[in-house]
């Protein structure tokens, strides 16, 4: 039994931490790498979606609206899209289910609000998320395929189709 | 200074309005000013939350205290196991219908000036569990919320960007005089809960007038009880 044994490994834990690297990651200047599937926003693209509602469909908690139009060549026009971001749990299932990979996760996850109301998000408000993320990821969608650059104004341009 | 006084069935209770209003025009004189604005930033440099997890959002919290986060570079980093000791109260996770009156509770125990972060869908507005017979749909049915930060659970960094938003609400609330601009609960539960139902009972006697359900009144701060006139004298 030696005294000061306990207090010697106790100083030598912490001399062995002093030169490992500081694993603190200053958040709002450096953000870190998250993975391609990280339960963050949805990102909704408009010139991918083709009104069918099977996310809608696939939502556990039923915080999708879908409201379509048909046209005359037999294809939707996508009237009212709209998430319920208070409600959302970033399940991702929405995600899987929908044939064209037009809905996906990958949005930003620093949306705080002081009025929970804002959460909602309506057609145009995914509009403005999608065309963000798309400017900032050098027009990349999420699950890697580039984006047309033209589809920045798609509600119009599809409607004189 | 006047105690305005209600009648509580023979016991009147003083009531004081926790914030203490200043009048107008002192309020923009300079020294106050300067003094609120040095309040406010003192506030908002030490928020102290309660120790508060409640479902798996309070491991994100657990996250975000940890290295590799650090709300310790906020001056948030000392959980406080007492209300009395915290400023700030970070609803992580479901709020069942049976948890709602300790919550309401250890709201009403924390010293003014205080703050709540509603972390995660549950506590925004009931998340997975909206269309379920349990749980509170939103927390701000029973106390009032300055920030709602989404996600299930939401990354610590959210958490991170939720706290420097309350820091902006902080800076903002000494700017307008001190008022505060989040909405408080109603105590009207006759929508959720049926009449008779003992957690509605609890919850309503935990709102002004603060008369629990055999007609006592209730401490306006804490939600306490008051003690026994007769314990004493009767040993
Ligand atoms: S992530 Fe889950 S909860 Fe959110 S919209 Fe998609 S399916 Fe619904
Ligand atoms: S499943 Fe995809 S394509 Fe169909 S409505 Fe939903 S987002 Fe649009
Ligand atoms: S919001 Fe999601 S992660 Fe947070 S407590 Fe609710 S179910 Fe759990």
């Amino acid at each position: 039994m030696v005294f000061g044994k306990g207090m010697a490994k106790g100083l030598m834990t912490v001399l062995k931490h002093v030169r490992k690297p500081v694993v603190t990651v200053q958040f709002p200047e450096e953000e870190r790498n998250i993975p391609p599937r990280a339960r963050t926003n949805l990102v909704w693209f408009v010139e991918r979606c083709t009104g069918c509602s099977t996310c809608a469909q696939s939502c556990p908690d039923g915080c999708i609206l879908v409201d379509t139009e048909p046209r005359e060549d037999g294809s939707f026009l996508v009237n009212r899209y709209e998430i319920d971001f208070r409600l959302c749990m970033y399940c991702g299932l929405c995600t899987e289910a929908c044939p064209y990979e037009a809905i996906q996760v990958g949005g930003s996850y620093t949306n705080v609000v002081t009025n929970p109301n804002h959460l909602y998000k309506d057609k145009e408000d995914l509009i403005e998320l999608a065309n963000e993320y798309l400017d900032q990821h050098d027009w990349v969608y999420p699950n890697g395929q580039k984006a047309v650059q033209q589809t920045v104004h798609p509600s119009e341009r599809r409607q004189h189709h | 200074m006047v105690f305005p006084t209600i009648d509580t069935g023979g016991a009147p209770i003083p009531l004081l309005d926790p914030v203490t209003d200043v009048e107008e025009e002192l309020r923009s004189q300079l020294l106050v000013s300067t003094v609120d604005k040095v309040f406010g930033w003192a506030r908002r440099s030490s928020l102290w939350p309660a120790m508060f997890g409640l479902a798996c959002c309070a491991i994100e919290m657990i996250a975000t205290a940890n290295a590799r986060y650090d709300l310790a570079r906020f001056g948030a980093e000392v959980f406080r196991a007492s209300p009395r000791q915290a400023d700030l109260m970070i609803v992580a996770g479901t709020v069942t219908w049976k948890m709602a009156p300790p919550v309401r509770r250890i709201y009403l125990q924390m010293a003014e000036p205080k703050w709540v972060i509603s972390m995660g869908s549950c506590s925004n507005i009931g998340g997975p569990f909206a269309h379920g017979y349990s749980t509170l749909p939103g927390v701000n049915n029973v106390v009032p919320v300055d920030v709602y930060v989404p996600g299930c659970p939401p990354r610590p960094e959210s958490l991170l960007a939720g706290l420097m938003l309350l820091q902006q609400v902080i800076d903002d609330e000494h700017a307008h005089n001190g008022r505060k601009r989040r909405p408080e609960p109603t105590g009207d539960f006759s929508k959720m809960l049926p009449e008779g139902d003992p957690i509605r009972a609890e919850l309503e006697s935990l709102f002004p007038p603060f008369l629990s359900a055999d007609g006592q009144p209730r401490d306006r701060f804490t939600g306490a009880l008051p003690h026994d006139q007769n314990f004493y004298s009767s040993r």
